[in-house]
């Protein structure tokens, strides 16, 4: 445990000692505050005269504004975490010290939970970013308690989820700048599917001339490819969340993908050992 | 071989790369041109995966191979597991609202409807395909909402369906073109019910939802009539005294709502009514309409009255009283001629519900929870705050008629008393309890209902006449009636009972009840700094201090 501990401080102050984590925390208080700034006064605009925007009458905020806001917080992790998440492993090996590391009687667990820790120390700055966006509306309106822990716990899920993704691809790739972009990529493409699946028919049927085995074949891949592009998108499953209304799957997706991408960059770390 | 491994990858992305631009270009995910190349591609691709792991074992000594391949193998059986526990986790269908409000939550009433269902019902959600961000919440929350509904009976059939793709089937229900933000048709049949999202409230209303779901699935709408020519609450006044509020909340739970002026030549009760009302007179019964209400009652038929409090209407000398004298000779129940009143709040009277039984020293029967009695029909169940301004005791007369059954539905807190002197409390605003007046906890509603000898078809039963006396009408005016949600469910409840639809009576989902943000532009255009500049150059601030602590220090 203290190895894990002095593995996270390490890596903690690395980020806060270089530009680096100035500049992420920097880019999501701007992204973020862009997005809060132009909800939250549209949303009191609308609470005014909610007539003229179309509405009959106040739309809740919690609905309307809060945890739209907060989902979107999480998805700007997907696109901010590949900067905290693509030096942990990939530039040890990068400069060489990575079999320094090694070398250490460090167990593969202390390296790898050390390193998480301290991207989720990370996220935790980050989330005080959202923080304080909540606290401007907290002092004018009250806000439900529960939309607000969920709404947070959400976000951190989000990120634990993100971040661990983006440890297993910087313990595959050899630079910082590869694993960024990989991590990047493929938060792209899930959240672009996340958009596409919105869209798709819950079942498209198959040409009557093929064999009845055969459609029921093709209509069963789709189904299996229609939930996989609604469920894998890590924003699918935080809107719930974040407005308060608790789903066990919910909770359950975040915690296995986190679980699962941990579990990949532990065997990857260990293959270092048997492919050497 | 190393030529064929590179062929057959080369293949697979050439197959999946043509298999995907032809779908793009056809739009069609079982067209020929895009099933057989994406079909070669995954085939292609099978074979150059196992022809690499040819090449590993080939290559590769036997004991990196076998750790490669236990690797490979604990994290299929890794992701196997957790796909396991995910499926579980979705198959296991609850979920916890922890909104204040309960506002996820389904209420009583769609639960209970749904439950009671036992035909198929269609609905069908004519969305538009635009990326209208009203549209869009309109659409997953329906769905979301409907998922929930779906959960509680096998007899809903949603369907999502796009007015401009599937024009046939907007048509078939008799439409023509639908709601901005998105239309649900709610079908049975030839009934139907339509709801255009164009309130584009972030979520889809239950209320309306379930009053539609009400209107869809009776096969007859109760007529209740408001009789007039007594001074009485105007179901057409709009105002905060009138009373179309409570119309309009009865037409949407289903029933036909009308005025009724007696001819006075010629006075008699339409065979069709279900249900009399008499809201608020302000003068007399008419001598001409006592006999007809009569006929009425002894023919099964079903009152409603809520009459103010201290009203005794004006009389005509040599003449009687005779609205109150009738429901007392009726059912038994008289309504007082005092008013209620308390020296904490006055004619104010906040009717509470609780946990456990209410008794006071006068009445330790206990079948009072709180302000309402939890063993009547109308109020089984009922846990919301009512709110009345003023009212009058209403209460069962010492000789109970013949075949009359009676309960009080609702009686104050004890420290209420009934006060028979209003001169003073109209003077003053004060009051103090005298041994002339009602002691509390009082009664200001009551039900009762009376045998008669009709016998409904040939079923050999008899049906009973009924009757909910209310000392009060402010409740069920439109200023109230509009804003408070538990006033709504007792006068729905009582008019379920009254038509024996009790599977109708239950709580009503709550209204949103959202407040206004009211910004000025400085705070606006503070905010506005402080949520981006603001914390961007806190932000900047912090990098410079560490860049110069950092500098300083190595």
């Amino acid at each position: 445990m203290r190895s894990t501990w002095a593995v996270c401080k390490r890596e903690f102050i690395s980020y806060f000692t270089t530009p680096v984590g100035f500049v992420i925390v920097g880019v999501y208080a701007l992204l973020s505050g862009l997005y809060f700034t132009g909800s939250f006064i549209i949303y009191c605009r609308i609470t005014q005269n909610p007539s003229t925007y179309g509405y009959d009458a106040i739309p809740e905020m919690e609905e309307w504004m809060l945890s739209p806001f907060l989902v979107l917080c999480g998805q700007l992790l997907m696109f901010i975490g590949p900067l905290v998440t693509m030096r942990l492993l990939s530039e040890e090996r990068n400069k060489g010290t990575m079999e320094l590391l090694l070398t250490h009687p460090l167990r593969d667990r202390e390296i790898i939970f050390g390193k998480y820790l301290a991207s989720l120390g990370t996220l935790f700055v980050l989330m005080l970013i959202v923080g304080f966006h909540l606290i401007i509306i907290g002092s004018f309106t009250p806000i439900e308690p529960v939309v607000l822990a969920f709404g947070l716990v959400t976000v951190f899920l989000m990120g634990a989820a993100f971040f661990s993704m983006g440890l297993f691809i910087s313990s595959l790739a050899n630079n910082q700048v590869t694993a960024g972009t990989m991590t990047f990529g493929i938060a792209l493409v899930s959240w672009i599917l996340g958009l596409m699946g919105q869209d798709l028919p819950e079942t498209i049927p198959a040409p009557d001339t093929w064999p009845a085995g055969l459609i029921r074949a093709a209509e069963m891949v789709y189904a299996i490819f229609r939930e996989l592009v609604v469920s894998l998108p890590l924003d699918a499953h935080a809107r719930d969340l974040a407005e308060g209304i608790i789903y066990p799957h919910d909770i359950a997706y975040y915690l296995l993908f986190t679980s699962f991408f941990l579990f990949l960059t532990f065997r990857t770390l260990e293959s270092r050992k048997w492919r050497a | 071989m190393t030529w064929i491994r590179r062929i057959t990858g080369i293949a697979a992305l050439v197959g999946i790369a043509a298999g995907i631009n032809f779908l793009a270009v056809q739009e069609d995910l079982f067209a020929q041109v895009v099933v057989v190349p994406f079909l070669a591609g995954v085939a292609a691709g099978v074979a150059w995966v196992a022809l690499v792991l040819t090449n590993i074992a080939r290559t590769a000594s036997q004991q990196r191979t076998l750790y490669g391949l236990n690797t490979v193998i604990a994290s299929v059986v890794f992701l196997a597991i957790c796909i396991t526990l995910y499926a579980f986790a979705r198959q296991w269908d609850v979920y916890a609202d922890l909104t204040q409000e309960g506002r996820r939550d389904l209420s009583p009433i769609t639960v209970q409807v749904l439950q009671n269902m036992d035909r198929d019902i269609d609905v069908l959600c004519f969305f538009l395909a635009t990326d209208d961000r009203l549209v869009d919440m309109g659409r997953s929350n329906t769905r979301r909402f409907l998922d929930r509904l779906e959960a509680h009976t096998d007899h809903l059939n949603v369907e999502f369906l796009d007015p401009q793709v599937d024009r046939a089937r907007l048509q078939g229900v008799g439409l023509q073109q639908v709601a901005t933000q998105g239309t649900i048709v709610i079908r049975r049949g030839n009934r139907q019910r339509v709801l255009n999202l164009d309130s584009a409230n972030a979520r889809m209303p239950e209320r309306d939802f379930t009053n539609a779901l009400i209107n869809v699935i009776r096969d007859r709408r109760p007529k209740v009539y408001f009789l007039t020519g007594m001074d009485e609450r105007d179901i057409m006044d709009q105002g905060d005294r009138g009373a179309s509020a409570l119309r309009v909340m009865l037409e949407g739970e289903g029933y036909d709502v009308e005025q009724l002026e007696l001819d006075l030549m010629a006075p008699e009760i339409p065979d069709d009514a279900e249900v009399v009302v008499i809201n608020g007179p302000r003068r007399d019964l008419n001598a001409r309409y006592v006999e007809p209400l009569r006929d009425y009652v002894d023919q099964g038929g079903r009152v409603l009255v809520m009459m103010d409090p201290w009203q005794r209407p004006p009389i005509a000398m040599g003449q009687e009283e005779r609205l109150r004298p009738w429901l007392a000779d009726q059912f038994g129940i008289q309504l007082g001629e005092g008013l209620i009143f308390s020296q904490e709040t006055q004619t104010q009277i906040l009717l509470s519900h609780d946990s456990t039984p209410f008794t006071t020293e006068h009445d330790a029967a206990g079948q009072f929870m709180g302000c309402y009695n939890y063993e009547h029909d109308i109020t089984r169940g009922f846990n919301q705050q009512m709110i009345f301004v003023l009212a009058r005791p209403t209460y069962p007369t010492p000789q109970r008629p013949e075949r009359v059954t009676r309960s009080e539905l609702i009686r104050t807190p004890p420290n209420f008393w009934g006060e028979k002197d209003v001169s003073l409390v109209l003077e003053t605003g004060q009051a103090t309890m005298g041994s002339e007046d009602l002691e509390g906890p009082v009664s200001l509603a009551m039900a009762a209902t009376r045998q008669t000898d009709i016998e409904i078809g040939d079923t050999g039963q008899t049906r009973d006449a009924r009757a909910v006396v209310i000392g009060s009408t402010e409740f069920a005016a439109n200023a109230m009636l509009r804003e408070i949600t538990s006033h709504q469910n007792f006068i729905l409840n009582t008019m379920a009972w009254l038509t024996e639809s009790e599977e109708l009576i239950a709580m009503r989902p709550a209204a949103s009840r959202a407040e206004a943000i009211i910004l000025t532009s400085e705070q606006e255009q503070f905010i506005a700094w402080l949520a981006t500049l603001g914390l961007l150059q806190i932000c900047v601030a912090a990098g410079v201090v560490t860049y110069l602590v950092r500098r300083k220090y190595q």
